[in-house]
């Protein structure tokens, strides 16, 4: 499973790209892949718990979310600068929490999932 | 030939160098039913080699679990993984050298459709024949077959022999079990309840499709995976759901077992443990004569002494392969090294040397006979065997004498005994050898403290390496308080610093300690205890009785300095039921020690050469 992270680090960075226009206070998650991916791209609910769980985002930020299964591409809406920023924040490093949170499960830190909460979906 | 390691008898040493070869790169998925002869549906998983050219056809390795075959990834790692994700090591070491691999989710589990009274159920041994038409018929099969797993699946995969299917070439459990009483559920007679309890609960978590019992024991699959994967186009989830609706009528382990003592007690749907053992199959498994690869490790539960009896009991062609890791073999499992922290061979190089085996039987001169490799620990050394026990073994009896010694001479005092009140506090801990079958590390660096609640036995410092390879058999003349009781009893050694290094372990419940003269269900090495309710003996309190049985086989050097231990407990509260109950009372046992009654252990010895 070690190699599983670094696997990750590598794949997030060749196939997720997290973009943000500022100017329309949009944010927009692409996913590269050769092959359109099978099954559910993305839900709402999950983009959520994404962002809570492996950003801690813990607060509800008001936002549309567009979510395209044919082009693999999650855009956010916003109409407050502040929840923009908030939510860039987020994104802008979520794959170094990720690996982080994922390096912790590997060590079996429980004590660090106690506080994390759990998934809604 | 092509060597990797330079250790001999290494059964890690040498691959073919046709193995070596990468024919691909990559792999597809796609996962759909297939239906079995009583229209049950069966959630399979099919990887392919990418690049396959049309017409070309390639050998199967199917693997039959209960864990779920593949895995809905959650958000982002779904985007990124394929689903197979959760299968270590990655299907795609077995893709890239020409095989395709189909994972199944067992009837009644994952994504099947069915329900389960027990496991390896008569209809899930069948399902395996049905999978293997199913296999065959397709345009990339070659028609043949080869099986393989870890634990559940290891022993989906010896059970697939069961069937006599002309297509399944070899199987190759590991770290599967020969007899579910002995090797998991009743060690010794003694209830591992924590494990029956643990491994139901999360058999039915699974089975709901409910993947949060992971956030505490292996919380990476927690965050990664949100359930079962649907086959391919149940993007509503409608069958998916329709299939775990049908898993509401499961039913578990612990609950058949838990209010249990005997093996040839009637589980309420009229079978018996026995019934979904491998012995039980012995016939069929030699009648099909395919080629059986088992791996296993010494500190595995009782599963080494399945892997031991599996050698000797069954006439197929057989490789047997005995190392140092843990249940699975993704940790170091070594007491005697502690300075050894990665597990030898890597979770790689080890399919590597599977696809060597297969290729072997499917397109080289095949398994003839039995060959046995087993890693001497402390010695950190491979060896090989033809039969077992190895040649030149010799018993040497060590006895329990006065001053908490271990002797090569028996007592001649006409009086001798010692007291010990059991300590229903003791333990071997949370990473001991049946821990592991969740997967866990072994760890028994807590012996020097663990053995202060224990009564125990040291001998002088050894003037020579000792090698004990085989089953230790310890014979106690004791007294008991109580009607009931258990003997869990650890062979260790001391090093010059007092450090204290676990071997070996075995126990027997009291009640069980009638040696029987049946023929037992299979040869085995030890003294046979039936474990039926027409053997049980209750205790006689204060009445001095003969408790003799084995432990589970081990391979140790210990070196010249070092000193014998045997150290005596009556519990073992992480992991077994307590006997007697809770609320009799703590049971003062009385060790024998002297003439008439001298208590004793023989251990296996491998006579060395002056060296």
């Amino acid at each position: 499973m070690e190699k599983f992270v670094a696997d990750a680090k590598a794949l997030f960075e060749d196939k997720v790209r997290i973009k943000a226009n500022e100017k329309d206070m949009v944010i927009s998650i692409i996913v590269k892949s050769d092959e359109k991916l099978k099954g559910t791209f993305a839900s709402e609910i999950e983009f959520k718990d994404m962002l809570r769980m492996f950003g801690g985002l813990n607060e509800d930020i008001a936002m549309e979310i567009y979510i395209d299964d044919e082009s693999q591409k999650i855009d956010l809406k916003f109409q407050d600068k502040d929840n923009y920023i908030k939510v860039w924040n987020v994104l802008d490093n979520i794959v170094e929490k990720i690996i982080d949170i994922c390096n912790k499960a590997l060590a079996g830190d429980i004590s660090h999932f106690r506080d994390l909460g759990d998934f809604n979906d | 030939m092509v060597a990797i390691h330079n250790s001999e008898n290494n059964p890690f040493k040498v691959l073919d160098e046709a193995t070596l070869k990468i024919h691909y790169e990559d792999y597809t998925v796609s996962s759909k039913y297939i239906k079995m002869r009583d229209g049950v549906k069966i959630a399979s998983t099919i990887c392919i080699p990418k690049g396959l050219s049309a017409g070309k056809k390639i050998p199967t390795l199917l693997y039959q679990t209960r864990y779920w075959r593949a895995a809905e990834l959650r958000i982002p790692f779904r985007w990124i993984f394929k689903e197979t994700l959760i299968n270590l090591p990655t299907p795609r070491i077995f893709t890239n050298h020409g095989y395709a691999i189909v994972y199944i989710d067992v009837r009644g589990c994952g994504a099947s459709y069915g329900t389960r009274s027990f496991p390896f159920s008569k209809e899930e041994i069948k399902d395996g024949a049905d999978i293997a038409d199913w296999i065959i018929s397709q345009p990339w099969s070659d028609g043949n077959i080869v099986s393989n797993g870890i634990s559940y699946p290891g022993t989906t995969a010896e059970l697939l022999g069961v069937n006599n299917h002309p297509a399944v070439k070899a199987v190759m459990p590991g770290h599967g079990f020969w007899d579910p009483y002995t090797d998991v559920a009743f060690p010794g007679g003694c209830y591992d309840s924590a494990f029956m309890q643990i491994w139901s609960f999360l058999g039915k978590q699974l089975d709901n499709n409910n993947a949060k019992p992971f956030k505490q024991l292996m919380p990476i699959l927690w965050l990664i995976m949100k359930g079962v994967k649907p086959v391919d186009n149940d993007n509503a989830l409608s069958q998916l759901n329709e299939a775990v609706k049908q898993h509401s009528t499961n039913e578990y382990v612990s609950d058949h077992t838990k209010d249990r003592d005997f093996r040839d007690e009637i589980l309420p749907d009229g079978t018996k443990i026995d019934d979904f053992s491998i012995f039980h199959y012995k016939k069929e498994l030699e009648k099909s004569n395919i080629p059986i690869i088992s791996w296993i490790s010494w500190l595995d539960s009782g599963y080494i002494d399945a892997a031991i009896n599996r050698f000797i009991n069954l006439e197929n062609p057989q490789i047997c392969i005995i190392g140092d890791w843990n249940h699975g073999g993704m940790y170091i499992g070594n007491s005697l090294n502690p300075s050894k922290v990665e597990v030898s061979p890597t979770p790689e190089e080890r399919i590597t040397k599977w696809i060597d085996y297969f290729n072997k039987i499917l397109y080289g001169e095949g398994i003839k006979g039995k060959t046995l490799y087993y890693y001497t620990m402390g010695e950190e050394k491979w060896k090989k065997t033809q039969i077992w026990p190895p040649n030149g073994q010799k018993r040497q009896r060590w006895y329990l004498t006065e001053n908490n010694s271990l002797s090569t001479s028996k007592p001649e005092e006409k009086i001798g005994e010692d007291n010990y009140k059991v300590n229903f506090r003791a333990t071997t801990g949370r990473f001991n050898r049946w821990w592991t079958l969740l997967g866990l590390p072994i760890d028994y660096s807590n012996r020097t403290k663990a053995d202060k609640k224990l009564l125990t036995y040291t001998s002088p410092p050894l003037k020579e390496n000792m090698e004990i390879t085989g089953h230790p058999i310890i014979a106690l003349f004791l007294s008991s308080t109580h009607e009931d009781g258990a003997i869990h009893a650890y062979l260790e050694t001391v090093d010059e610093s007092g450090n204290v290094f676990f071997i070996t372990d075995g126990n027997l419940r009291l009640i069980h300690r009638k040696i029987s003269s049946e023929q037992p269900p299979y040869k085995t090495l030890i003294p046979y205890h039936s474990f039926k309710k027409k053997d049980s003996l209750p205790v006689v309190p204060g009445e001095i009785m003969e408790v003799k049985f084995g432990t589970r086989a081990t391979s140790a050097l210990i070196p010249k300095g070092n000193r014998l231990r045997i150290a005596i407990a009556g519990a073992d509260k992480d992991t077994f039921k307590q006997y007697p109950d809770e609320g009799e009372g703590k049971p003062t046992i009385t060790i024998s020690r002297n003439e008439s009654h001298a208590s004793y252990i023989d251990l296996p010895v491998i006579p060395r050469k002056n060296k």
